[in-house]
């Protein structure tokens, strides 16, 4: 580059003098130039303000060099029709620390003292409603002697009117499989925990026991339909731990039976600043030998107490067998084509008839190579036979769509329908197309909402279609239409490149055409958004500058009606705030961000 | 996940993203800065209209300077944490550089993606060329995480960034271009279900 200006001087210096190319003009000069009927304001040959009306809050993200300093949740923040959003302060971090040991049962297991590793996750509901909330995440290391911390994690503190944290601590788990090495991962030591906490400054736990005397432990048996016993296979219980809203997650110790005995110990409390199991429990064994086609069977709902649970299998389960299931669609001439890259999933489920035996799964899941063929593993018994569903998920931005229906065990192939060609164009003021710009088609949620577990669970397999615009404008995205019988709607998120005047954007609920037959659907013009441009300064806690932070501004939802008009929201039913700008702050702390003028316009 | 290319870790310009045109721009800076030149040569230079580029006529690996969830900046290597989705707003920011400025960079984002056992990007995503080094570009992780990953301690995030399209077949499956360079991160992920509050 300075050999570039070298070169342009000295050119300069040996022609004669050069053109002076028109450089840009001024934005404004006077309040005048810009659009004062929204409150813009002009400054420094530029015009400010003219924010969107609604509820707005923040959340200021520190740079990783400022560990001191931790992601703040500005609830309400407002946005000056001039544009100036003045100090935005993010707040000093505290830190939460301790070690985390296994509960020491018994003089015949001789207790190291030891740590054990786990995952700590510290997470509290968000400060406006909607909003992500707070979560960190730390690894406890294992191996620390008493009187060492083992975790140490940045959080906010506790301020009035705020949640408590909860933080689960989740030994660390060689998943499907024992560890290779012949030792005994942490998960097969220890249940997790899960306790609250309010802190207002740094704050140490100590050491924080898995498990005590008092905990539940389930034992029992893993036999075939013979009554012989089952060999290598993961046992768990699920539950919800602390609140009967939570996830389902893993309540117990993990086992890796190798005889068939397991003995799995629930995560228990023996004071109160922990939680307990909230309803019943779900044994689960799943089989880890990968050599053999075997179903993870499933206990009925149980007591968190402790007890005794036989699992078996069922009987007719067949043999094994390996199917080579053909993956198909049409290709933009018509010509039948493999279709390479498909996640399939192909599931086949019994449900013992006697009430209290529990049930059996077999699942498949596995991805297309470039032939289109989905290898997989599955039972062929009367159990399971007539039980088999397939799903069909081709890659992200696929013309081919998703495919999810009942799977006979023949081999045939599965066609795949194609998906819908959603096309439009971004166009400026003058109606010109403008090119780069980023759009995202995501299910709204209208869609989401509409459908059962099974069918929201399909769709969180489904990578949203991308695209980018042409040089004039133009793009095409691939959407499913429809999922089980349920329409879709989509939100498409448009994102506009560096340097482009104008705000990043979604139009929201796209509805898709209720007509089976139809393969493209071409949307109006979408045209650039009016953009308010916004400034402030995002400073630590002493009000000092700080340098590449982020600022995120959310738009907070305030009309509740969807949760009336779909068939299943969530229990909560907590519309998720909206992000709409976001900027990096400069190394003197100034922050600039474009907004949509109008978010909520379709 | 071999690391094909060693970001080049920079700090991010001084630069607004987005901003309204100013009077104060470095075209004026640059003109202003080129004074001595002006009154050596008696007549008026053209201000540079250009950012220090530094491209050398080779292709240059794009690198990530920072990758940046809703709540905090990602750090190698993690645990970061993602809920199962659908999540409406469930996205990351990217600042990348590249010095082709021409260069359009395409940033997949995998999960449990191994040589032996490659699966496809769960998500998808684009930084346009801008005629600048630096770029940002949101990209949209609604469905990152899979239900089955939920629970699993072992579950690796790897953002790659290509500068080059990434081809519908080929070798290594999903990651291949026809050349280009290439540069990634990698997390440890966490796949939480939903809260219920």
């Amino acid at each position: 580059m300075r050999a570039a200006e070298l070169y342009i001087v000295t050119l300069a210096l040996c022609a004669g003098c050069l053109d002076v190319p028109a450089g840009k003009q001024p934005q404004c000069t006077t309040n005048a130039d810009c659009d004062v009927s929204v409150g813009e304001v002009c400054d420094q040959g530029a015009c400010w303000g003219g924010p969107p009306a609604g509820q707005f809050a923040a959340i200021v993200v520190p740079p990783s060099a400022r560990p001191d300093l931790i992601s703040t949740e500005v609830p309400a923040q407002a946005l000056a029709s001039d544009g100036d959003l003045g100090n935005v302060s993010m707040g000093a971090a505290i830190t939460v620390a301790g070690r985390v040991e296994p509960f020491c049962a018994s003089s015949s297991n001789p207790c190291s003292g030891d740590s054990i590793g786990a995952t700590v996750t510290v997470s509290r509901p968000s400060r406006f409603p909607g909003g992500p909330g707070f979560t960190a995440v730390a690894t406890a290391t294992d191996g620390v002697a008493r009187g060492t911390d083992s975790f140490s994690i940045s959080v906010p503190p506790t301020m009035a009117g705020d949640e408590p944290f909860t933080i689960t601590f989740t030994p660390t788990s060689t998943g499907a499989a024992p560890p290779n090495n012949g030792t005994v991962s942490p998960a097969e030591l220890a249940p997790p925990l899960r306790m609250t906490l309010q802190a207002t400054s740094d704050t140490e736990l100590g050491t924080i026991t898995l498990g005590n005397e008092d905990s539940p432990v389930i034992t029992g048996t893993l036999t075939d339909a013979q009554g012989q016993p089952l060999e290598k296979y993961r046992v768990v219980a699920l539950g919800h731990l602390g609140d009967a809203n939570a996830p389902l997650t893993q309540v117990s110790t993990v086992d890796y039976t190798t005889t068939g005995q397991y003995s799995v110990t629930l995560a228990g409390c023996s004071d109160q600043t922990c939680e307990d199991i909230i309803g019943t429990v779900t044994l689960e064994a799943s089989p880890y030998d990968t050599t053999v086609a075997a179903p993870t069977l499933y206990a009925p709902a149980l007591q968190p107490v402790s007890t005794e649970q036989t699992l078996s299998q069922p009987a007719a389960m067949g043999n094994p067998i390996s199917l080579a299931i053909p993956i198909q669609g049409l290709n933009g001439d018509g010509a039948v084509a493999a279709v390479s890259g498909a996640h399939v999933i192909v599931t086949g489920t019994f449900v013992q008839d006697m009430v209290g035996l529990g049930s059996a799964v077999v699942q498949a899941d596995v991805q297309t190579g470039d032939d289109g063929i989905a290898n997989v593993q599955l039972l062929d018994g009367n159990a399971f036979a007539a039980n088999y569903a397939i799903e069909v998920i081709p890659p992200a931005n696929s013309a081919l769509g998703v495919y999810a229906k009942p799977l006979a065990l023949d081999g045939s192939p599965i066609r795949v329908p194609s998906r819908l060609a959603l096309s439009g164009s971004v166009v400026d003021g003058n109606g010109k197309g403008v090119g780069n710009i980023s759009i995202t088609a995501t299910p709204s949620l209208r869609f989401q909402w509409s459908l059962d577990a099974g069918g929201q669970s399909l769709l969180a397999e489904i990578p949203p279609a991308t695209a980018v615009t042409d040089a004039s404008g133009a793009f095409t995205l691939d959407v499913d239409p429809i999922l089980d019988t349920v329409w879709a709607y989509y939100d498409l998120d448009f994102t506009v490149p560096d340097g482009v005047q104008a705000a990043d954007w979604t139009h929201t609920e796209i509805a898709i055409p209720r007509d089976p037959t139809q393969t493209s659907y071409a949307l109006a013009a979408e045209p650039l958004p009016a953009t308010a441009f916004m400034h402030g300064t995002l400073v630590d806690a002493a009000g000092i500058a700080v340098g590449a932070g982020e600022l995120r501004i959310f738009e907070i939802e305030t009309d509740n009606s969807l949760c009336a008009q779909v068939t299943n929201p969530p229990a909560s039913c907590a519309i998720p705030a909206q992000p709409l700008g976001h900027g990096t702050s400069a190394a003197n702390g100034t922050v600039q961000l474009a907004l949509p003028r109008m978010p909520d316009a379709p | 996940m071999t690391r094909m290319s060693e970001p080049r870790r920079r700090t991010i310009a001084d630069r607004p993203r987005k901003s309204p045109r100013r009077l104060r721009s470095q075209v004026l800076a640059r003109a202003l800065h080129s004074l001595p030149a002006l009154v050596l040569a008696g007549c008026i230079l053209p201000p540079s209209l250009s950012v220090d580029y530094q491209d050398a006529g080779v292709d240059s690996p794009p690198a990530i300077t920072s990758v940046v969830s809703n709540t905090q900046e990602l750090q190698e290597p993690g645990p970061v944490e993602f809920v199962v989705g659908p999540v409406q707003g469930q996205t990351m920011d990217l600042t990348l550089i590249d010095s082709d400025v021409s260069d359009t960079l395409y940033i997949r984002v995998f999960v449990n993606y191994f040589a032996t056992q490659p699966t496809p990007a769960r998500a998808l995503c684009s930084a346009s060329p801008t005629g600048s080094p630096i770029r940002t570009t949101t990209c949209d992780l609604s469905t990152l995480c899979d239900p089955s990953f939920s629970g699993n301690s072992n579950v690796w995030m790897e953002i790659t960034v290509f500068d080059r399209a990434v081809l519908d077949s080929g070798t290594p499956s999903y990651k291949a271009t026809n050349g280009g360079l290439s540069t990634d991160r990698t997390y440890n992920l966490l796949c939480v279900q939903p809260s219920s509050t």
